[in-house]
């Protein structure tokens, strides 16, 4: 009786009119690429994170050549010798003796591949005893493009989890003040409007100050994601009850009841989704505030720490001019926070406007 | 014996809070209505937007906590229902609402739609062939095909629409439909459609209809009885003929000449309503509230 000819929801219906937007499809596959690359951090960086090499200390990005002489050979990089100039300044010089092969699929430091299968293997390396650095070196010598895919881990999922907190922690207090309203709602929304009233970024240092500062990477890195999810559900609870308010009033939602459906079902079924297809862009335009939230606490210290890799602690070595003049790669965790904030915001806009019924036509 | 009986039912709904010792502020959206409706004979509630129309319905079906004031369905009260009793109420009167486009959940399929409906008798349509029998049932008794099944609202008219929600209300198979609105969103033809089929509906599922309008034609066409509101009262109530023959209240005058060409009447500037006016019979079946 039910035929397979495809009839769409209106949500089916948004997604078509998403794909059919080049910009947000672009960023969907940026997002992609960066979140697969922070999935297989391991094999695809050429080093670990904490593989120190301090006599190559803000190395500058090696090039690769091609050519052996005008002749198209494997790909090879030259050797480097650190030699201070007579004002005392650091200069890699090029040694056109020494020549390493890069290799494909080299071995490298021991890992697990998805916390699972353990292997050597790395997608890029170079012969020992050269060092390759695709995008330059630290103060302590550690490969920047390595550390940006291991700190695209942090910076990444933080916003994904603390949007999930945020969000399930604002559905359930947005959802109950909407839907009871009266008393329930008035004391709900005052409680969020305390929280919003906070100074963000202070109540961030506050709490952070709170958390014992013997913790360890793993436990700062949720403590960070409960502090910004702790300040990120308020609004997020407004929304979602001006949404229950309006919809609780649906002649849908009249229609059900008096079919007696309960009011779980109800909740679950034609309040709830409802609200999710209207918040789905701002959940993607807050997810941004978490990777800049993270950023600026590791950025000053309070967040992720040395030798683990974040994009904003590794910025904090760019946080002086001279630094930043002497070695501009350094500045590459900003241009990947750039890309990812505008990333999601523009997919977070472009999805509003799929889903916004009012704007159908076109 | 009396299908469903209102008694006094009130409910005044607060638009100013209480100050401390003070009275608040209320719209009287429903004000000490009685009313009765027996098994086959049609009602229809007329009067203009904002009269209590649409929460006496809303009160009937137990949308609305009334005030004060009693409920009784086959002469029992419904009032205090709870658990089995309360699910047996509620398969006994259903509604279909105004609005074609918002009584559908967006999301839901045409057979999601329906098989919510039967949500109160999960046990007698436990399987899915019960299920696919009876909508296929329904959907002939409102002439839709089969094949729409797993479509979604927006891709129907607004009479296929309500087509869908009628069939919706008859799942359980009820014995009072309340239609609040149910063809005024709808173009003249379709409304003339959607009629017809509701008076195949009561003669083949034995329904009683409680109309609720401000179109007088479409009463004129569907009720036995007409009982007329204005300001959350019922101000006369009689035969449908006896009232458009021989109306008795002004504001039964001024609908009517609004709606049809009755003897033009003076358009007066505003009934007033006496606090104590009640409903008294003039002529047999004919009530008119008067002081």
């Amino acid at each position: 009786m039910i035929n397979n000819n495809r009839h769409h929801s209106q949500f089916q219906l948004a997604l078509q009119r998403f794909r059919g937007n080049k910009t947000a499809m672009a960023c969907v596959f940026i997002l992609g690429f960066l979140y697969f690359s922070a999935v297989f951090a391991e094999f695809l960086s050429p080093y670990s994170y904490k593989d120190e090499q301090r006599q190559y200390s803000y190395c500058p990005p090696t090039p690769v050549h091609f050519f052996d002489q005008g002749r198209l050979t494997w790909p090879y990089v030259y050797g480097l010798q650190l030699s201070f100039n007579e004002f005392y300044k650091r200069e890699y010089v090029t040694d056109v003796n020494t020549k390493y092969r890069v290799k494909l699929f080299a071995s490298g430091e021991s890992y697990k591949l998805l916390g699972l299968i353990p292997t050597r293997v790395h997608l890029l390396g170079v012969e020992s005893p050269g060092r390759i650095y695709l995008l330059g070196a630290d103060s302590r010598g550690r490969d920047i493009f390595s550390r940006l895919i291991f700190g695209g881990r942090v910076s990444l999922s933080i916003g994904l989890i603390g949007v999930l907190i945020s969000f399930t922690i604002g559905l359930l207090i947005g959802g109950a003040a909407g839907y009871y309203g009266g008393r329930v709602d008035n004391y709900l929304m005052r409680l969020c409007e305390m929280v919003i009233m906070f100074p963000g970024f202070y109540l961030l240092l506050a709490l952070r100050s709170a958390v014992p500062d013997d913790f360890n990477s793993v436990q700062v890195y949720f403590a960070i994601i409960l502090i910004l999810s702790f300040i990120g559900w308020a609004s997020l609870a407004r929304i979602i009850r001006g949404m229950c308010l309006s919809l609780r009033e649906r002649e849908y939602v009249l229609a059900a009841k008096s079919l007696g459906v309960n009011d779980f079902h109800i909740i679950t079924q034609h309040i709830l989704p409802h609200t999710l297809s209207y918040s789905i862009f701002a959940v993607m335009l807050s997810i941004p505030g978490y990777i800049l939230g993270e950023s600026a606490l590791s950025l000053i210290g309070l967040g992720i720490q040395d030798p683990f890799a974040s994009w904003g602690n590794m910025l904090s070595d760019a946080m002086s001019i001279v630094r930043i003049k002497f070695a501009p790669w350094i500045l590459w965790p900003a241009f990947f926070i750039f890309l990812t904030v505008i990333c999601f915001n523009i997919i977070g806009n472009v999805l509003r406007d799929c889903l916004d019924p009012n704007l159908k036509g076109n | 014996m009396i299908l469903l009986e209102l008694k006094n039912i009130k409910k005044y709904f607060p638009i100013k809070r209480k100050s401390w010792g003070g009275q608040g502020a209320f719209v009287k959206a429903v004000d000490q209505v009685s009313l009765s409706i027996y098994p086959g004979e049609n009602v229809s509630l007329v009067g203009e937007s904002g009269c209590g129309k649409t929460t006496l319905a809303r009160i009937m079906i137990k949308l609305i906590q009334q005030d004060s004031g009693s409920i009784k369905l086959e002469g029992q009260e419904v009032a205090n229902l709870k658990g089995s009793k309360f699910r047996k109420f509620r398969k006994d009167i259903q509604m279909v609402f105004q609005d074609p486009f918002n009584s559908l959940d967006p999301r839901f399929t045409v057979f999601h739609i329906l098989k919510e409906a039967m949500t109160l008798e999960k046990v007698r349509y436990r399987h899915f062939r019960d299920q696919e029998q009876r909508i296929k049932e329904l959907l002939a008794a409102v002439d839709l095909p089969v094949n729409i099944l797993n479509r979604y609202p927006h891709e129907f008219s607004g009479g296929e629409r309500q087509r869908i929600a009628i069939a919706r209300a008859l799942v359980l198979n009820p014995k009072l439909l309340i239609l609040d609105e149910a063809v005024s969103s709808l173009d003249v033809l379709i409304q003339d459609q959607i009629l017809k089929l509701l008076q195949e509906l009561q003669d083949k599922f034995q329904l009683t209809y409680l109309f609720i309008s401000h179109n007088l034609k479409v009463v004129r066409r569907v009720s036995h009885k007409i009982a007329v509101m204005y300001k959350g009262k019922i101000v006369e109530m009689a035969a449908t003929q006896e009232i458009f023959q021989n109306p008795l209240h002004p504001y039964t005058k001024e609908l009517l000449s609004a709606a049809i060409e009755y003897k033009s009447v003076r358009r007066s500037e505003d009934i007033n309503i006496h606090p104590n006016a009640q409903l008294v019979e003039k002529e047999k079946g004919h009530f008119v509230l008067d002081v």
